[in-house]
């Protein structure tokens, strides 16, 4: 039931996050775009400390005696002001042409995720049986075949969930590439809450507060953007990235300095989270950027010349 | 279109890094739940991440190189 709930709620997600995104890209004129993404990333930076801090609250608030089943109340008042201020808002920005939905597309595509995020969470807690081995083995069978039935529907004039041909364009996979391993910071949330409360014992408010620092960081990161893009152009990136990775790193060191089952020094320890908040939120405005803005530039131009297959010629 | 490619990478991703940085992370905890183990586990888990954010940094400046995002438009040539 819970899994089946979150897996409703994370394709409902999944069907607004582009939205917002693209309502940035439809809504501002071109010169106004770098900073409506900067601040699009600094809310979501706000947000991600908004989160983790309430939802400690709510855990050790125990709401009707729901402990840590209470984080998931925290959606419905959210999702009730998004949709009392959210509809008037964006009625304005309707699609000019809609499509119909790429069903098989889709299926596929979940098929293809699915085929490699269950063998890799539940076969490895399983110890890897034969199925989990049969999936992974699958997973780019399913993923081939996913991009072989897009190509076919594009090539169709249909509108395919993923049009091949974008990925084909110079530089874009490489993007898609980057934002791949930048949100390896994924995991990164869960893992140290993990240790703060199996290693460390700390209490579930507390941790949720001690990622405060990285909210705070995210949150400055994107607004300080477009003045570090003006000082180091579009490799404020990488500067970002890099950021990070000197605050994973000293982490690491910190954490391996510090003896077992003591609590990390404070102040070393919300510095660095500080500046992976900082870089993270640094690099994604950019990030953004490069895959939105580069994409769409050159997909226009193939639309255009009718031609959908034609990477060499934006070279020429 | 294009925003829903980069929202789905984001999504994909987050996934993906739970599935695979999560799975070292337990891969590397074992049977264990001590302190030490923990500690030890999200160290190598913390390297892992700093990995992945090297490398993409690394390929960031490859990309700029390669073609100049829109926003420099002065030393834009398509």
């Amino acid at each position: 039931m819970l899994v089946a709930g979150r897996a409703l709620q994370g394709v409902t997600a999944a069907v607004m996050a582009p939205q917002a995104l693209a309502s940035v890209q439809a809504i501002f004129p071109e010169g106004e775009k770098p900073l409506a993404l900067s601040i699009y990333g600094a809310i979501f930076g706000l947000a991600a400390v908004v989160g983790q801090a309430s939802g400690g609250v709510l855990i050790s608030l125990d709401l009707m005696g729901l402990g840590w089943r209470a984080i998931f109340l925290i959606n419905l008042p959210v999702a009730m002001l998004v949709l009392l201020f959210g509809i008037p808002l964006l009625k304005e920005t309707r699609a000019r042409d809609a499509h119909r939905l790429d069903l098989g597309g889709m299926a596929l595509s979940m098929l293809t995720l699915g085929a490699l995020l269950v063998p890799l969470i539940e076969g490895r807690e399983a110890g890897w049986p034969l199925w989990s081995w049969v999936l992974l083995v699958g997973a780019p069978l399913l993923a081939w075949l996913f991009w072989r039935y897009e190509t076919r529907l594009a090539g169709a004039g249909g509108a395919p969930l993923l049009d091949p041909s974008a990925l084909r364009v110079p530089g874009l996979g490489r993007a898609l590439l980057i934002a791949l391993l930048f949100y390896s910071i994924g995991s990164f949330f869960l893992l140290f809450s993990v240790y703060l409360q199996g290693a460390l014992q700390v209490t579930p408010l507390q941790t949720g507060l001690a990622f405060l620092p990285f909210g705070a960081g995210f949150l400055f990161g994107p607004l300080s953007t477009p003045f570090c893009r003006r000082l180091f152009g579009a490799y404020v990136n990488a500067i970002g990235m890099g950021l990070e990775v000197v605050g994973f790193l000293g982490l690491a060191g910190l954490i391996a300095a510090t003896l077992t089952g003591v609590h990390p020094a404070p102040m070393p320890l919300a510095a660095l989270l500080f500046v992976i908040g900082f870089g993270q939120g640094l690099a994604l405005p950019t990030l953004m950027a490069m895959v939105t803005a580069g994409s769409r530039r050159t997909f226009r131009h193939d639309r255009r010349d009718g031609q959908l297959d034609s990477p060499g010629q934006h070279r020429a | 279109m294009i925003a829903g490619m980069a929202s789905s990478t984001l999504q994909v991703s987050t996934a993906l890094s739970i599935a695979v940085i999560g799975g070292i992370f337990y891969e590397v905890l074992g049977a264990r739940t001590d302190p030490a183990a923990i500690t030890q586990a999200l160290i190598v888990a913390v390297l892992c991440i700093a990995f992945c954010l090297a490398g993409s940094a690394a390929l960031s400046i490859t990309l700029v190189r390669l073609a100049p995002p829109p926003h420099d438009k002065a030393e834009r040539q398509v």
